[in-house]
């Protein structure tokens, strides 16, 4: 399955998690995204996606001015992005154990099989 | 460091603006007020294997992700970004046509210079001087002054520095198109300019060195004083404000007449030789009957032309008719 298609439905959470606890800027995040494992995440989504989360309030932003280079927009997570990160994990927790169970299918099928 | 030139980089981040135009000033910056700091990151990151992709595909993937709605179909407004845009897109597809970009880039900082010479040279032309103001460069300080402002602006304008706002980012475009097309006609005005001063230089040049008087550039070749008879007054001195002569055009000043002497009776070399002693520049000698040219002592001068007496300017030819010494 591709991953990317995967990657939608969870990205909120995922950028979420990489700033839980430290700010970031939109490049730095979507290199955290990557080193923890989220190789096809596409910078252009992850862009997209901190906007989503700010317009909805999770995230506070502020601009960090550099010395010899252009300007850095930084996200933090705020108090209801931390409510939205730990509502969303414990669905992922359910979420993904549940997808886990249904997907291992040669205990079940060996039980099911030994029972007939 | 910021850059004279604008890089690729900020040239792909304005495409990626320009395909979002639809969305309010806002959400634009929002999604990209450090798009350029994140293509330089991925450059450093990923050096020559770096590829953006296509701006289009960049601007959807980021407006999906923001949730925000995708632009209407059905028949796009054509704007000055997206036409800027897809020519960038269209110069980036290819190796070839992106190597052009990218030299057009290196002279941008030229055309800036040139437009707004452009634009100084047609406004000299067009208002000033009522279609012929004689000049290819300022004439006073306060011209340079108004060409170098208009630079200024210019390369402000070129670097995103002035003027950012919508409107002018708007215009800039016909702007240009309008120098670049009024560029051979500033190259047409330049050189009938050039051709102008080269021709009254040349006319200058070869004006007579000779005083004279002139009238709305017409010689003057004769000066008569009248007396309340009408009568003409022989010998008259016309002097101007300073007390110098006024004199016609192609006559000689009056102080500057030499008067011919009595030569009869000299031989040919005193005769000569005086004359040149008291200045006369051009001599010639009239044979009145034949001279052995072995015997130079047996010619003497029978009388001139002029006569003794007459005062003629130094270049005027005196003839020195010649007799032999009787013996």
């Amino acid at each position: 399955m591709d991953s990317t298609q995967l990657l939608k439905g969870v990205l909120d959470v995922a950028v979420l998690a990489v700033i839980e606890h430290e700010d970031g800027y939109g490049y730095d995040i979507v290199r955290r995204l990557r080193q923890a494992g989220i190789e096809d995440v596409g910078d252009a989504s992850v862009y997209g996606t901190l906007r989503r989360l700010f317009s909805a309030g999770a995230l506070t932003s502020y601009v960090v001015a550099s010395g010899d280079g252009p300007h850095r927009k930084y996200y933090g997570i705020n108090t209801e992005g931390k409510q939205m990160l730990a509502t969303q994990r414990k669905s992922w927790v359910q979420f993904s154990s549940i997808m886990t169970r249904l997907l291992e299918p040669t205990k079940k099928t060996a039980h099911r099989g030994g029972t007939k | 460091m910021s850059s004279i030139t604008r890089s690729p980089n900020q040239d792909f981040a304005d495409a990626v603006r320009a395909e979002l135009a639809d969305l309010s000033r806002e959400e634009i910056a929002d999604l990209t007020d450090d798009l350029e700091a994140a293509i330089n990151d991925r450059l450093a990151e990923e050096g020559e294997h770096f590829n953006p992709g296509s701006p289009a595909e960049y601007a959807a993937e980021m407006r999906a992700a923001a949730g925000l709605p995708a632009p209407k179909t059905g028949r796009r407004r054509v704007t000055i970004e997206a036409i800027n845009a897809r020519s960038v897109t269209w110069f980036r597809k290819r190796q070839f046509t992106s190597v052009i970009f990218d030299f057009g880039l290196t002279l941008r900082p030229f055309w800036w210079v040139l437009r707004a010479y452009v634009a100084w040279l047609l406004f000299f032309e067009a208002i000033f001087f009522g279609g012929n103001s004689n000049r290819l460069l300022p004439k006073s300080s306060v011209e340079w002054l108004f060409l170098i402002a208009i630079m200024v602006v210019s390369v402000q304008l070129g670097r995103n520095r002035w003027f950012t706002s919508k409107f002018f980012q708007v215009a800039v475009l016909p702007l240009n198109i309008l120098a670049l097309v009024l560029v051979p006609v500033s190259i047409g005005v330049a050189d009938q300019r050039e051709t102008e001063i080269t021709y009254l230089e040349t006319y200058i040049n070869e004006l007579p060195a000779t005083d004279g008087l002139r009238i709305n550039g017409q010689a003057i070749t004769d000066l008569k004083v009248l007396d309340t008879n009408g009568q003409l007054v022989a010998d008259a001195i016309i002097q101007d404000q300073n007390g110098l002569p006024v004199i016609a055009y192609g006559k000689t000043d009056p102080a500057l007449l030499l008067e011919v002497p009595d030569l009869k009776g000299l031989n040919l070399n005193q005769a000569i030789a005086s004359l040149n002693r008291l200045g006369f520049g051009a001599v010639d000698i009239n044979y009145l009957v034949a001279i052995d040219s072995s015997n130079q002592n047996a010619a003497v001068v029978e009388y001139t032309t002029p006569l003794a007496g007459a005062k003629i300017a130094p270049d005027v030819v005196l003839t020195l008719n010649v007799g032999a010494i009787s013996r």
